[in-house]
């Protein structure tokens, strides 16, 4: 899904290597979860109890952001 | 080197709904079955469909099947096969009712049957009343289809190579299909995968256009792995595009941005669309559109800093009207572009969206070439389904709600085939070195170290230039000088290296082959293009502006071999009824 590549990109490229290891392991089960429920968390329509995750979300958003100017 | 070999019944490449529905019919069918995939399958971009499947079950306005084929056809511009369009319309209900059954949890009307949606291009009584014939899951459909089809194919015992990136078909001198050489993106190692037959399900070339709404992994691996074995590209030339895409990340934003009163303006700030489309203004058909934001562009009135967009204005609906009625849009824009469309415009170029052409087949998903006799000669034990095929059902357009439905009945229709080829069939034939070693060598290319061109910027320029010289404003000069351009990028792609020569998923290496493909497709999808001189459905020629069916009521056929164009009769004959014969299509 091309909404999820591009999120996903821009995180790798401009996020990830900050993350600690508990970041990391919650990027790993973000990663886990089905196309349209990984989307629906990141562009917030849905909200996750996983507290990992759902710190996860606004870093993921704001390397989107960071790339829009690209 | 020693090589890691595997042998089965049958090769499925590519993991989406074609790779896994015809993956479930040879598992039922007691066939050793493999799937070969570089993303894992819930990942492959069926996912992402969410209009439906069509089918006339006839749950919600009267419907038949016939009347879906006369849709079918005449949204083809009649270049559509009718044959294999008569049988994709029968047996649209018998595969929907069967998806049901593996678990797609489709929407319901009250009394528990099947909810159908109406789609644009959908009629009763052969052009008529409006029908609703589109069955959907949510607007999750191809998500839902998707998650089944794999669940049941574990259940059948299906053999998954997941993350493993499909180099070449591997092929004897008599022309007989073996298998794929294929290698484990995780280890970088290569492995042999013999079979029976091979069917290629790698669906669409998407990422050949700069903006495009395809997964990244829609690079038309399995079309080019096709060109090189020889067998000639179907009706490339005809891409569908819609008008506003967010320009140059692809995603759309849709019509329904315009019907709320949203308008599109250039550099200057007109509403170009008045010029257009005087009537219809922002709310023309999408061809109308699209060249329209096109030829502003091209004329110089593109906005932003390389003045390569349009701009999709919301600001006067105010904010209230954007957050209820648009909240999606709003959300997409702001986060793909940082554009908050209360207070900005948001730039907007033609997506590309489907490709209507790719790998030739029959109705049974055969593989079929010219041959010196006829021109639709099968290639023993090769297949192909979904996108990467061109069977042909969607001809010069395709309908909304038939792009599902062609995965899932050719996907079925060619493991059929598959398993009565296994009666007959029943040995393997001895492997053919030659061919293993030509593709061994394909990968070993990119270990070549030294001097040479970075793969992405290429990749970016190829991208570019098919967006500039094949998108939705083609004229003989304009595409002429895209050829020109892409046969010099295809000179610098053979000298490209890769700085990562690691083994362990090397995606370097994966996007290095990616960009091969990407290049045999974006040439088989001009050089057709130049071709044909008319216009017809979603091959629109500043130049040839009508359609013309007494020089091109046929199919193009492109090969890589000195990029030759070859061209094949439309099978107008249906299998049992009447042959629906070309006249100006008016909705």
């Amino acid at each position: 899904m091309l909404e999820n590549d591009l999120l996903l990109r821009a995180f790798l490229e401009h996020g990830y290597d900050v993350l600690d290891q508990e970041g990391r392991d919650a990027f790993e089960r973000l990663l886990g979860y089905p196309d349209n429920l990984l989307l629906d968390l990141v562009l917030g329509r849905q909200q996750t109890v996983d507290a990992g995750i759902a710190r996860l979300v606004p870093l993921i958003r704001a390397a989107a952001a960071a790339r829009a100017g690209d | 080197m020693t090589l890691t070999t595997r042998k089965f019944d049958a090769l499925i490449v590519g993991a989406g709904g074609a790779g896994l529905r015809a993956a479930l019919q040879l598992s039922n069918g007691d066939a050793r079955v493999a799937v070969v995939s570089k993303v894992f399958p819930t990942r492959s971009h069926t996912v992402a469909a969410q209009g439906g499947v069509n089918a006339a079950l006839a749950n919600v306005l009267p419907d038949s099947w016939h009347w879906h084929m006369f849709d079918t056809v005449k949204g083809s511009d009649y270049l559509g096969d009718q044959d294999a369009i008569e049988y994709m319309c029968r047996a649209a209900p018998k595969v929907v009712y069967e998806l049901e059954h593996f678990g797609v949890p489709f929407s319901r009307l009250e009394e528990g049957n099947i909810y159908q949606r109406a789609f644009g291009g959908q009629s009763q009584h052969f052009g008529k009343e409006q029908a609703a014939r589109t069955c959907a899951a949510a607007d999750r459909t191809g998500h839902a289809i998707l998650h089944s089809l794999y669940q049941q194919n574990l259940r059948a015992r299906t053999h998954f190579f997941d993350e493993y990136f499909a180099i070449d078909l591997i092929k004897d001198d008599s022309g007989h299909v073996l298998g794929v050489i294929a290698f484990d993106i995780l280890s970088g190692e290569p492995i042999v995968i013999e079979a029976k037959t091979t069917l290629i399900a790698t669906g669409g070339a998407g990422q050949i256009f700069r903006t495009n709404t395809n997964a990244l992994s829609n690079t038309g691996d399995g079309m080019a792995m096709a060109l090189r074995a020889g067998v000639p590209l179907e009706d490339m030339e005809f891409v569908q595009f819609h008008p506003t895409g967010i320009a140059g990340r692809g995603m759309l934003i849709t019509e329904g941005a315009r019907g709320e009163g949203g308008f599109l303006i250039n550099d200057q700030g007109e509403r170009f669309m008045e010029r257009y489309a005087p009537n219809a203004k922002d709310l023309a058909s999408r061809d109308v559109v699209s060249r329209a934001i096109a030829i502003e562009v091209r004329d110089g009135r593109g906005c932003g800093r390389n003045k390569d967009h349009a701009l999709l204005d919301l600001r006067h609906l105010g904010a209230d009207t954007i957050m209820k009625k648009l909240p999606g849009i709003r959300e997409v824009s702001m986060t793909f572009l940082g554009v908050d469309p209360i207070e900005e415009p948001i730039p907007v170029f033609p997506t590309c969206h489907y490709s209507m052409g790719g790998i030739p087949t029959n109705r049974d998903g055969q593989v079929v070439v010219p041959m010196k006799d006829t021109p639709e000669d099968p290639v023993p034990g090769l297949y192909a389904a979904g996108e990467a095929a061109c069977v042909s059902v969607h001809g010069a357009n395709r309908l909304g709600g038939n792009s599902l439905l062609d995965i899932l009945v050719f996907g079925r229709a060619a493991a059929n085939h598959i398993l009565d080829f296994l009666n007959d069939n029943r040995h393997h034939r001895p492997l053919h070195q030659d061919s293993v070693d030509q593709a061994l060598a394909r990968l070993a290319r990119w270990d070549r170290k030294g001097e040479g061109e970075a793969v992405e910027p290429l990749r970016r320029e190829l991208r570019k230039v098919m967006e500039d010289h094949c998108g939705v404003f083609r004229t003989a000069e304009v595409m002429q000088e895209g050829v020109t351009r892409l046969h010099k990028l295809r000179e610098r792609i053979d000298n490209a290296v890769i700085r990562d020569h690691s083994r362990t998923f090397n995606t370097a290496r994966v996007e290095a082959m990616e960009l091969e493909n990407l290049m045999d497709c974006a040439m088989a999808t001009i050089v057709s293009a130049l071709g044909r001189e008319e216009s017809r459905g979603a091959h629109s020629r500043m130049d040839f502006t009508d359609r013309d069916d007494g020089r091109w009521l046929r199919h193009s056929l492109y090969s890589l071999q000195d990029d030759a164009m070859d061209y094949k009769p439309v099978r107008t004959q249906p299998v049992t009824v009447e042959s629906f014969p070309p006249k100006e299509r008016v909705y």
